[in-house]
């Protein structure tokens, strides 16, 4: 199923207030959500905590959600309120577990994911979410853009800005 | 350039070593299960309701605020007419003491003009009145002056009473 078709779909389970709806938008965004508070939040943990409260929104506000123009958009910015809503009330009372997995197992990979989960966190906000729906989501800067509300060129400017960013932080690493 | 670009590359190849793994799908149970559970309550708010209940609220809010403004201005009214003499000082009652100095002025000039000092006229009255029963009393060729000398009257003429 392509990308407007399963779009269609949750808009028609919407209408028919079918809560199949919450399945098929799970089924197609909860990655890319996850991805995005995983990176804002800084903690898989508390990315799946907030889902959750974002998801349980969803349902609340699916009459609104049914009139949106642009799904993809109305969801991620409802995931960024989410996690503002989150940071401000956060305690950190737990071990925030690694959101970032290595490709391959061993030590050495572990300790690789964790300092690029530190370097990622020096980054604005801003610069990281695009870094990380560029990379690991495989987002064009059309698409950043539109989810993120920008234009492509601030998508694209803001992703540069954080390589280089990345590039004085991790300029020991061999690649 | 190249340089940049070369090292963009360098970067993006190192952070392509890890990624963000999927949901599992303990998660996509434990968050449909709450998703599913909320929407088989019944929605709090209807839609149509809410735009009545906020027009109700601004309805009512205006109605307190044009009937505490037409008391206010009620109560105002009736001590201004239980106290008609007792006028504080035209400086007191100034609107603003930042008024440059010609509108003050100007709003001192307007509020002497509508002010009527009863006492003065009544006198002023009893007087032309006293004067006009004199000469009325007399015929016109006493006329009565003053002591100021300052009569209130026009000049009269010599034969006033055969002009007539």
């Amino acid at each position: 199923m392509d990308e407007h078709s399963a779009d269609e779909s949750i808009y028609a389970a919407l209408n028919r207030d079918d809560p199949i709806a919450v399945e098929l938008i799970w089924d197609r965004y909860a990655h890319d959500l996850l991805a995005m508070l995983s990176a804002l939040l800084g903690s898989r943990q508390e990315a799946e905590d907030v889902l959750q409260m974002l998801f349980v929104n969803i349902v609340r506000r699916r009459r609104a959600l049914a009139g949106a123009r642009r799904l993809d958009a109305y969801l991620f910015r409802m995931a960024r309120n989410e996690a503002a809503t989150y940071l401000r009330s956060r305690i950190r009372n737990r071990a925030a577990r690694p959101w970032l997995a290595p490709n391959e197992a061993g030590q050495e990979q572990f300790d690789l994911a964790e300092h690029l989960q530190v370097a990622l966190g020096q980054l604005p906000q801003s610069q990281r979410e695009v870094v990380v729906l560029k990379i690991y989501q495989g987002k064009t800067f059309q698409e950043i853009g539109r989810l993120l509300g920008v234009s492509i060129n601030t998508a694209a400017s803001r992703y540069r800005y954080a390589l280089e960013r990345l590039r004085s932080l991790l300029k020991d690493m061999k690649s | 350039m190249n340089e940049n670009h070369d090292e963009n590359e360098r970067i993006e190849r190192i952070l392509s070593q890890v990624h963000l793994p999927a949901p599992p799908d303990e998660l996509k149970n434990r968050v449909i299960g709450a998703a599913r559970k909320v929407w088989e309550r019944p929605p709090a708010n209807i839609p149509w309701q809410v735009p009545i209940r906020r027009l109700a609220l601004s309805a009512a809010a205006a109605i307190l605020i044009v009937s505490l403004a037409n008391h206010l201005s009620q109560f105002g009214g009736n001590e201004n007419r239980e106290r008609p003499q007792a006028m504080a000082p035209t400086e007191d009652l100034m609107p603003d003491a930042s008024l440059s100095p010609l509108m003050k002025r100007q709003w001192q000039t307007g509020r002497r003009s509508s002010r009527i000092h009863a006492p003065g006229v009544h006198r002023y009255m009893e007087n032309i009145r006293m004067i006009l029963q004199e000469v009325q009393d007399s015929g016109t060729d006493n006329v009565p002056v003053p002591k100021g000398g300052d009569s209130h009257l026009p000049p009269s003429h010599p034969n006033f009473a055969t002009c007539v």
